[in-house]
């Protein structure tokens, strides 16, 4: 995992569910530890998409749970170097 | 007599309001992601829901969980599924992503809707269709299935519905149907549907669990849908039902009640001329479709309806 990818999305995380970064892991579960919905999520998503310069299909992000399964997703993104 | 001169214009209003729920929704960063129209379905404590699990963040987690139940245990591997008044197309995506359904295909009324879908689900076992619930633009026979979610209770002359739905399935084939109903129709509903073949196999009340979704989701949802002026956000408030709407009343009410029904067609049956509802039902049911359309209005996203500023 890409720790730049993670620290950017953590911060966004915390941003966007007004949180302390430190209380954000890459095991962090989104609804269960961080109270975060699809919303919060695709807000991120959709910021990433803008500022990380990647391109997400919708159907990745359903199947994710945790922060760090996100930051996998981008990182594969980045990887092939959209 | 069945058809009654205002339903045309009552079902182009209709068609006209989801139009600009998609125009609105296009606007927002959401769009994509928004593939369903209704209130949604939230497991109560202490119960174990059906179908497949999600996610905690997976998208609009409480429509999918609709369909979920309206499904049940019904089989429908290999089947082909006619949804009608499909929308943006999540009941037919799902059951293409979570049941192993043969082909799928969607008939609505608001041609943006049609064509978000035809965008969304360019496969080839997936067509959507423009067109009316009253009168199924589908052949005899074909279905397997027929899925109706959250969109009956607007249909004007609803017989002409149902004697549809008991055309294009086949004989064995489901009915799986849910909506919000003026609860003197229900009995009415049922066994207009018996005479034309179908018979019952399941139902239950799940008012509950659509207004627990509404009271949970509503103002988030809000968000979704754009940022709005307050003219359109007090319309965008109703159309999503949240805490305190017409609408939010109306589910709490005695008067409606949500239900999920499933039948078996049975027979083909040649319907009469003569309509199995009364005439004193059919006026309910119009009445009823009138208030429906009349508290999910919105302003168009173009600015038409807002006052100006
Ligand atoms: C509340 S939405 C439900 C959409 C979808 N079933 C879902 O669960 O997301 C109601 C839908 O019914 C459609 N509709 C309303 N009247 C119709 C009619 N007479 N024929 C076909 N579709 C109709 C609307 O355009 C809208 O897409």
């Amino acid at each position: 995992m890409d720790q730049t990818t993670f620290e950017w999305v953590r911060g966004r995380f915390a941003e966007v569910l007004e949180l302390d970064p430190a209380e954000i892991s890459k095991n962090s579960r989104f609804a269960d530890d961080l109270d975060a919905d699809s919303i919060d999520l695709i807000e991120v998503v959709n910021s990433a998409e803008h500022s990380l310069g990647v391109t997400m299909a919708e159907e990745e992000l359903y199947d994710l749970e945790t922060v760090g399964q996100l930051v996998d997703a981008i990182d594969r993104h980045r990887a092939v170097g959209e | 007599m069945s058809a009654h001169a205002g339903d045309a214009g009552l079902k182009a209003a209709q068609a006209e309001n989801f139009d600009n729920l998609n125009d609105v929704v296009a606007g927002s960063a959401f769009d994509r992601h928004l593939r369903f129209f209704n209130f949604g379905y939230r497991p109560l404590d202490g119960e174990t829901p059906s179908g497949p699990s999600l996610g905690g963040a997976f998208p609009n987690r409480d429509s999918a969980q609709l369909l979920f139940e309206v499904v049940g245990d019904t089989d429908l591997t290999g089947a082909r599924v006619v949804e009608v008044g499909c929308g943006r197309g999540g009941n037919l995506w799902l059951l293409r992503r979570s049941y192993e359904v043969a082909q799928v295909i969607g008939v609505d009324i608001a041609h943006k809707s049609v064509v978000f879908c035809r965008d969304r689900m360019p496969e080839s076992n997936a067509a959507f269709i423009h067109g009316d619930a009253e009168q199924v633009p589908v052949g005899s026979g074909i279905a397997d299935a027929v899925v109706s979610v959250e969109t009956s209770c607007t249909y004007p002359d609803i017989e002409s519905f149902f004697r549809d739905v008991a055309r294009i399935l086949k004989v064995g084939g489901q009915f799986l149907y849910t909506d919000l109903h003026d609860v003197r129709l229900i009995e009415p509903f049922v066994a207009t549907l018996a005479s034309l073949g179908l018979e019952l196999t399941y139902q239950r009340d799940i008012t509950a669990n659509v207004q627990a979704s509404r009271r949970d989701r509503a103002a988030r949802q809000k968000l979704a849908f754009g940022d709005h002026d307050s003219a359109d956000a007090a319309a965008m408030k109703e159309f999503v039902g949240v805490d305190g709407s017409e609408l939010f009343d109306l589910l709490a009410s005695d008067l409606s009640s949500y239900v999920i029904l499933r039948f078996t067609k049975t027979a083909d049956v040649t319907p009469p001329a003569e309509r199995f509802l009364t005439e004193h039902e059919q006026a309910q049911v119009r009445s009823h479709a009138a208030e429906a359309v009349r508290l999910l209005t919105i302003p168009s996203a173009s600015g038409g309806n807002r006052p100006a500023s």
